[in-house]
This record gives C-alpha cells, sequence and structure tokens, in this order.
C-alpha cells in the first residue's frame, strides 16, 4: 500500500499549478467571466503545449499516455483555479474516439485534439429524470449505409466552439430502447444540426442547445464495433467524466475553503479574529472533513479505475458514482460554508466566492442530481430494483 | 498510488482467516448464555485472549519481546478486521489494548513494559482509563483527583466517574493532580494503579438502554508504589495527550464499529432491495447510499492515518476526521435502523415480534454516546480548526493555563 502521489505526480501537479497562476490568474478569469470572454486560443495552445489534451491518450496518438492519477493532478489544479474553457468535454469525447473510434477516425481526430486544434463537444446526458445515455432523447435510425439521427439536448458544453460533436444516441426506434446506446462522430456543419449558443450561470464552459434533425451520418462514424457495443464505451467514459468533475469540485472546494479559513484569521469582530469564534471555526473544521473526506475517495476512485485487475470492493462503476455524490455534497457544502464565513463581501460580485457557487452548482446539475448517483451507489451494492417494479 | 495490501500482507490474511476457521468452532461449542453474568463474560474473554495469544494474534504490532509479533500496524488491522469484528468474545480489554498498554510501551521503563504488557496479552489483565471526573471531562486539566507522597510511594484520593469497564479491570491508567500550587497542566503525574487495592470502590452507572458500560471510580487513600509512575513525576499531562493520540491513531475503533453498522446495512437490504424508489422509502435510500458512501471514506481515511503510522509520517488530522466520521456515521445508521422498522423499531424483549430482542432501539440509545466519548465532536473541531487550519484558539481559552 502506498497513499501518496509519486515525484513525477507531484512535479505534474505543480507544472499545473504554475501554468494556470501564470496563464489563467483568478483575477483573469474573474474578468473573463464578467465580460463573457471565452479562453483565449493561446492560453488553450499552452495547455496542449504542456500535453495535457492528450495526457491519457495513447502515445501513438501524440498523447502522454498518463495514467488518470496523474491526470487528476492536473484537474484539481483546473478546479482549483475555476479554468475555463472545454477541457473536459474533449477530454471526454475524445476518449470516447479513443475506445470506439474506428482506427481511420482516431487517426484523424486525436491527434489533432493532442495538437489544439480542435475542440469537441460530448452530448450525452439527458434531461427528463434519467441521466444515463439510455435516457436518450436521441434516436438512431438504420438506413442504408448508416444511420439517420434524430432529437433535441438542452445544454452541452463546449458545444459553441466544438470541430466535432461526440453524440450518445440510442440504436433503432424509441419501442427498441434496450438495444442499447451507441455513440457517434458528428460534424456540426452538416445539414440537419442546428446548434444554439445559450449564455450560462457559471461561464466556465460555454453551452448550447442541439437538435439534430434526420442528420445523416455514414456507418464508419459510429463508435463502437458493432451496433449494441455502446455501453461499455458508454461506462468507460462516464466514469472518466464523473471522475473529472471530482477532481475538478476537489480543486474548488480546496480552494474556496482556503480563501474562507485565511480570511477569518485576519478578519477581526468584537475584538477577536471571527476564526476565534467557534460558530466559525467548526465551519472551518467542517470544510476541511468535507475536503479531505472527497479527497480520500476520489484518490481512490481513480485507484480503482487505473487498475489493470478489478478492485476487491468495487466496480468503476460504483467508484464513479461514490465519488461523484461525494463531490456534489462537498462542493455545495463549502461554498455555503465558505460564503457564511466571508459575510456580506461574499455576496458581493466584486468577491470570487460566487464563481465558486455557480461552479458547484453547475457540476451537480450538468450530470444528473445526487439521487441518481444514489441509485448507483445502491444498484452496485445489491439494492437494485427489480424487474418487476421497474417504473414505480 | 495503490490501495492493495502487500502479496505477503494478503498471505497473513488467509492464514489469519485460516486460524478462524480452525478455532472458532470449539469456542461455538462451548455454553455461553445470550445474557451471561460478569464472571462468564471474563471467562469466556480470558480464554479466547489467551487462545490469540498462544497464536501471537493479538496486539500483533507490538515488539516480540512483550508479547506482540513484531508486526506492523497493517497486520494489526488485518487481524482486528479478521478476528474482532467477530465478537466471539466480549471485548473487555479494548480501553487497554487501545490505550492504557500502547502508552505504557510508549512511554513506560522496560520494567513497565515487562510488567504489565504480556499479563494484559495473555488474558489476565484487564485495564481501564482513570481520566474523566465529575468536573473535568472535555477540559481534562480541571481535575481535582490528588496524589501526595507518603515517604515511600503516593497516596490517591479522589473520584473518577464514566470510567469504562472499570468493573473489570484489574489495572487502571489514572491522571491525578500531584502538585496544586503548579499551573493546571504542570502538576500532573499519571500512575498505574491496582483496581483491586485497598481504597479503590467501583460504582456501576447505568447508561441510557440500560447497560452496565461505565463507573464512578472512589480512591481513598489508594497507595501507589513509586514504580508506577507512568513518565514523569508532575509531566502526566505529556503522557495524557499521547495516550489520546493513540486512541485517534491505531486504536482502530472504527473497525470495531463496523458489525452494528453493517447491521442495519443489512437490515436496509431485507427492506429495501428491489424495492423500486417510492415517495415513501425515497429518503431512506438516500440515507443509506450516503451511509455506504460515508463508509468507503472512513475505511480510506483509516487507511490514510495506518499509512501514516507504518511510514512513520507525523500524525495528520485524519485520525480526527475517522473518530467523526465513525461517532456520526453509527448514529445515522441506528436512527435509520429505527425509522426501517417502523413501530417495531420501539419494542423491546423476547417476543417474535420484535426483532432482534430489541437489539436495535437498544443500540440506538447507545449510539448518543459517540459523539461525546473518545473525545465529543466539539472538542475534535476545535483541535482540526486550531492545530490544522491554524485558526487562533478560542476567546475563552487563550491562556493555556486554563483549558485543554
Ligand atoms: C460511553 C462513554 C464511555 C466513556 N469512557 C470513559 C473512560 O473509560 N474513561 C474516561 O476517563 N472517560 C470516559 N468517558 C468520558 C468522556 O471522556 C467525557 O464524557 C468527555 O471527555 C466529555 O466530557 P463531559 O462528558 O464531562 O462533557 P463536558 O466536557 O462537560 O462537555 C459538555 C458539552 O460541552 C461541549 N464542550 C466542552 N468544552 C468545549 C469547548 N471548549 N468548546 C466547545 N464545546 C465544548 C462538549 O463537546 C459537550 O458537547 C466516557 C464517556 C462516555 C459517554
Amino acid at each position: 500500500m502506498d497513499l501518496r502521489y509519486d515525484e513525477n505526480q507531484i512535479l505534474i501537479q505543480d507544472q499545473a499549478r504554475e501554468f494556470i497562476a501564470r496563464e489563467s490568474p483568478l483575477e483573469q478569469v474573474h474578468e473573463w467571466r464578467r465580460s463573457e470572454t471565452p479562453l483565449p486560443g493561446p492560453v488553450w495552445q499552452g495547455m496542449a503545449a504542456m500535453g495535457w489534451l492528450g495526457a491519457i491518450l495513447p502515445e501513438d496518438y501524440g498523447g502522454m499516455g498518463l495514467s488518470l492519477t496523474d491526470l487528476s493532478r492536473i484537474l484539481e489544479e483546473m478546479g482549483r483555479g475555476l479554468l475555463p474553457g472545454p477541457f473536459l468535454p474533449t477530454l471526454t469525447a475524445a476518449h470516447a474516439v479513443l475506445l470506439g473510434g474506428p482506427q481511420e477516425m482516431r487517426r484523424r481526430i486525436l491527434p489533432a485534439v493532442v495538437q489544439g486544434q480542435l475542440h469537441l463537444a460530448l452530448a450525452r446526458t439527458q434531461e427528463g429524470g434519467r441521466f444515463d445515455a439510455m435516457g436518450g432523447r436521441f434516436f438512431a435510425d438504420s438506413t442504408e449505409g448508416g444511420y439517420l439521427l434524430f432529437g433535441e439536448k438542452l445544454a452541452v458544453p463546449g458545444l459553441a466552439e466544438a470541430d466535432h460533436i461526440v453524440v450518445a444516441a440510442v440504436l433503432g426506434l424509441p419501442e427498441k430502447i434496450d438495444e442499447g446506446v451507441a455513440f457517434f462522430l458528428i460534424d456540426p456543419k452538416v445539414t440537419g444540426v442546428v446548434i444554439e449558443p445559450l449564455r450560462t450561470l457559471d461561464g466556465g464552459w460555454t453551452q448550447a442547445s442541439l437538435r439534430l434533425d434526420a442528420v445523416r451520418v455514414p456507418a464508419y462514424r459510429l463508435l463502437g464495433e458493432n451496433p449494441g457495443q455502446g455501453p461499455s464505451v458508454n461506462e468507460r467514459v462516464s466514469a472518466l467524466l464523473d471522475l473529472s468533475l471530482a477532481f475538478d469540485a476537489l480543486g474548488g472546494a480546496q480552494h474556496a475553503m482556503e480563501i474562507a479559513v485565511e480570511y477569518a484569521k485576519v478578519r477581526t469582530a468584537f475584538g477577536q479574529p471571527i476564526g476565534s469564534y467557534q460558530a466559525i471555526k467548526h465551519k472551518c473544521a467542517d470544510m476541511l472533513h468535507a475536503v479531505e473526506s472527497l479527497r480520500a475517495i476520489a484518490m481512490w476512485a481513480a485507484w480503482v479505475m487505473d487498475a489493470s485487475e478489478p478492485a476487491q470492493d468495487a466496480t468503476p462503476a460504483l467508484a464513479a458514482a461514490m465519488v461523484r455524490a461525494t463531490a456534489i455534497e462537498t462542493y455545495d457544502l463549502v461554498v455555503r460554508h465558505a460564503t457564511q464565513v466571508l459575510g456580506a463581501i461574499a455576496c458581493t460580485e466584486e468577491h470570487v466566492m460566487h464563481l465558486f457557487a455557480k461552479r458547484a452548482k453547475t457540476l451537480s446539475l450538468a450530470f444528473g442530481p445526487l439521487a441518481y448517483y444514489q441509485e448507483i451507489i445502491l444498484r452496485e451494492n445489491g439494492f437494485g430494483i427489480s424487474a418487476g417494479s421497474q417504473g414505480g | 498510488m495503490d490501495f492493495r495490501l502487500t502479496e505477503g500482507q494478503e498471505r497473513y490474511r488467509e492464514a489469519v482467516r485460516h486460524w478462524v476457521a480452525d478455532n472458532i468452532p470449539e469456542m461455538e461449542a462451548l455454553p455461553y448464555p445470550a445474557d451471561p453474568t460478569p464472571e462468564q463474560m471474563r471467562e469466556r474473554y480470558a480464554l479466547w485472549q489467551r487462545k490469540r495469544f498462544d497464536f501471537r494474534l493479538t496486539c500483533v504490532h507490538w515488539p516480540e519481546a512483550v508479547g506482540g509479533a513484531g508486526l506492523t500496524a497493517m497486520e494489526h488491522f488485518i487481524v482486528t478486521e479478521e478476528i474482532d469484528t467477530l465478537n466471539v468474545a466480549p471485548n473487555l480489554n479494548i480501553i487497554g489494548f487501545g490505550m492504557c498498554l500502547p502508552v505504557i510501551l510508549h512511554a513506560g521503563s522496560g520494567e513497565q513494559r515487562n510488567r504489565y504488557i504480556p499479563a494484559a496479552l495473555r488474558g489476565e489483565e484487564i485495564w481501564c482509563q482513570l481520566f474523566s471526573e465529575p468536573g473535568a471531562g472535555s477540559d481534562l486539566a480541571g481535575l481535582t483527583t490528588r496524589a501526595e507522597p507518603d515517604g515511600k510511594g503516593w497516596r490517591v484520593n479522589g473520584q473518577k466517574t464514566w470510567t469504562s469497564y472499570a468493573h473489570f479491570a484489574d489495572r487502571g491508567l489514572c491522571l491525578a493532580r500531584s502538585e496544586s500550587s503548579a499551573s493546571r497542566h504542570r502538576g500532573l503525574t499519571m500512575f498505574l494503579v491496582d483496581m483491586r487495592r485497598e481504597g479503590v470502590s467501583v460504582r456501576p452507572i447505568r447508561i441510557n438502554n440500560g447497560d452496565h458500560v461505565f463507573n464512578e471510580v472512589f480512591f481513598d487513600n489508594v497507595y501507589v508504589e513509586p514504580e508506577d509512575v507512568l513518565g514523569e513525576v508532575h509531566g502526566g499531562w505529556k503522557v495524557a495527550i499521547d495516550t489520546l493520540m493513540f486512541e485517534r491513531g491505531t486504536s482502530n475503533i472504527h473497525i470495531l464499529m463496523r458489525p452494528q453498522i453493517d447491521k442495519v446495512i443489512a437490515l436496509a437490504k431485507e427492506r429495501l432491495a428491489g424495492a423500486a424508489p417510492t415517495l415513501g422509502n425515497q429518503a431512506a435510500r438516500g440515507e443509506i447510499a450516503r451511509l455506504i458512501t460515508r463508509l468507503k471514506v472512513m475505511d480510506i481515511q483509516g487507511l490514510r492515518v495506518l499509512h501514516g503510522a507504518t511510514t512513520g509520517a507525523p500524525p495528520g488530522p485524519e485520525g480526527s476526521f475517522v473518530k467523526l466520521d465513525w461517532s456520526e456515521i453509527n448514529q445515522r445508521a441506528q436512527a435509520l435502523a429505527l425509522d426501517l422498522l417502523g413501530p417495531a423499531g420501539a419494542l423491546l424483549g423476547d417476543n417474535p415480534a420484535v426483532p432482534e430482542g430489541g437489539w436495535f432501539p437498544k443500540n440506538w440509545l447507545r449510539s448518543f454516546a459517540n459523539t461525546i466519548e473518545a473525545g465529543s465532536s466539539e472538542i475534535l473541531r476545535n483541535i482540526v480548526s486550531e492545530r490544522i487550519l491554524g485558526l487562533p484558539k478560542d476567546a475563552q481559552r487563550q491562556n493555556p493555563n486554563r483549558a485543554r
């Protein structure tokens, strides 16, 4: 057992923190958000130069072939710095291409992603109560030489600037929903694709709505060797997404807590630093407890997903759901407590705390509510819903 | 990053499991009533503990010279998981093995170690911790039990309270004021007290569910030998702090709590598995998912503590988090159990309509003390915020001579 990050991982994290402090300091992020300015191209290019866009892609495609634990060092720093831009959408969509795309597609897309030439978006989760890809509002109908895609989705992160979209669609007509879900790589410029940019609460990701109106997609744009093979790609992409969101939350929550704790040491009221009052210091202790709890389970979940052999006590799906559930609750608790510790100043637009609050809420709204992840946790622990009682 | 045990540790776990499988049937064959007398409890404890000692399967992380197996905290953790959670015999010396004896090993003289540790490991002696007093709980340094030199050794007078297992204990780790003029923290001395001595009387206190867990202990001019001072004379505060560190370090209490939490999860599975989420069970489903997740977090925090202990890193905040976790998780779990049982959760007694003879409500009551015993949640939050986050001490406690 070794529960420390190795030297290389510490180095990766240090470099990420330096890069973000230099290229995207928090005051700058604040300014970008205020003026609704997207992440400048040179910063994205810098991220590419750091190797981040290919962090977990194999060297064959120009990637660094890192583990998820390695990647987590970067993600935590991105969360800490509230780094804007479509990194997560690109990361997860590229991963879907890697896992399911035919060789030709991988060769065409992945090296360009690594070099920072392409932005990708992943249109996977759906609204309407089911947040897995099976709850799809995109449907793929077989037609000659390919598929016809229909459906719409309200908010897709990173879609506005995406050069390619990975869409999860249910194969076949709606009644054949259990045949499974598959991913397709779609060109946003083809006929029938309607994209409408939306303003967002957070401003970290751009969001846009996506409508597919009988979009003709050639068979070679299907990810996954056979129709119906989607779920394994789906499961793995979901787990990557959940883990990434959790590390983003961890970095952000840690930072929000630090801001509040530092303030509690210097702000005085009634002749004492407010941090000497227990109502305040216990909130600080609770923040640290929550953050360290998330850190513990996130470290473990990354390790479970990295392991070549399955862990004894958890599937990647369970680890992903547990880390997501913890992340949602932690980030929410921390921004609330931190705001309370800071007082009125935290409720101004000028202070950065609302940026963390918005990020926390966006992360928990974008990919399913707490209850959704709790049901996965129950299912993976033998509390599943039996077939007979489905639909209750 | 690697959460796996080493191959050697896995083999060790296997060996322990085999030993358990070989030795449990014999214990189970022995008559032992559901409602044992203290004598029967003591007899069973001693038998099982002796057997464990003979195979060096108790406190295996202690040196061989005192009866341990010279292994690491990790093997100790494995043994705790594999043997202690089975509750083959009542765990009467939990305070001794978790706190008193580790601090004797840490701060005691060679003679003290040899005199006390092997006897406890053989199951012959049970220990209790005599810290709290009616006027000194969280604020331990406010204690007033006195120890006075009597020419040869010491004479102890005063009262302790909440002393768990004092009704079984042969010996006690007792903090007393040895110098009344000095500052609150400086004039304290730690004594190893013989509980069978003349002048020691133990009076039971019933805990909220009616069980006999702790006691009041009165000292009336009790003689203590000079060689039974642990650490330095007037240096007892440091020993007390070390004792509490062990409590939150390698005592593995969170592992010992697992069987009762697992019982709630099993109950929940019986009631909820297979049922679709409905308005009636949604809250319970969310609660059980949260429970499972927090248990995983607690286990990992426990491993971080262990990892620190085996790599010699200075203890981090994890120990306090593990204590907050097991106490809060268990309270919520026991409350959830009653919600799941509905009206049957408020019934006691030996009747088929009463689940497990009323174990759940009794244990629910017992769990109230979890956030008070072994360092209250408030004190732990003070420790976390002051020692780890560096926040200033409470306005009222800034004078170090006035409080803990
Ligand atoms: C089941 C059980 C077993 C026990 N076994 C033993 C034993 O074997 N040996 C032994 O010596 N003791 C034992 N204790 C005693 C235990 O250590 C004390 O109960 C504990 O230290 C708290 O002290 P108290 O009960 O006097 O509460 P108090 O110290 O009076 O505290 C009352 C309340 O005030 C809060 N409080 C106190 N100080 C502060 C502060 N500075 N800031 C904020 N809040 C504060 C506490 O958190 C608590 O909520 C046991 C207790 C229990 C419940």
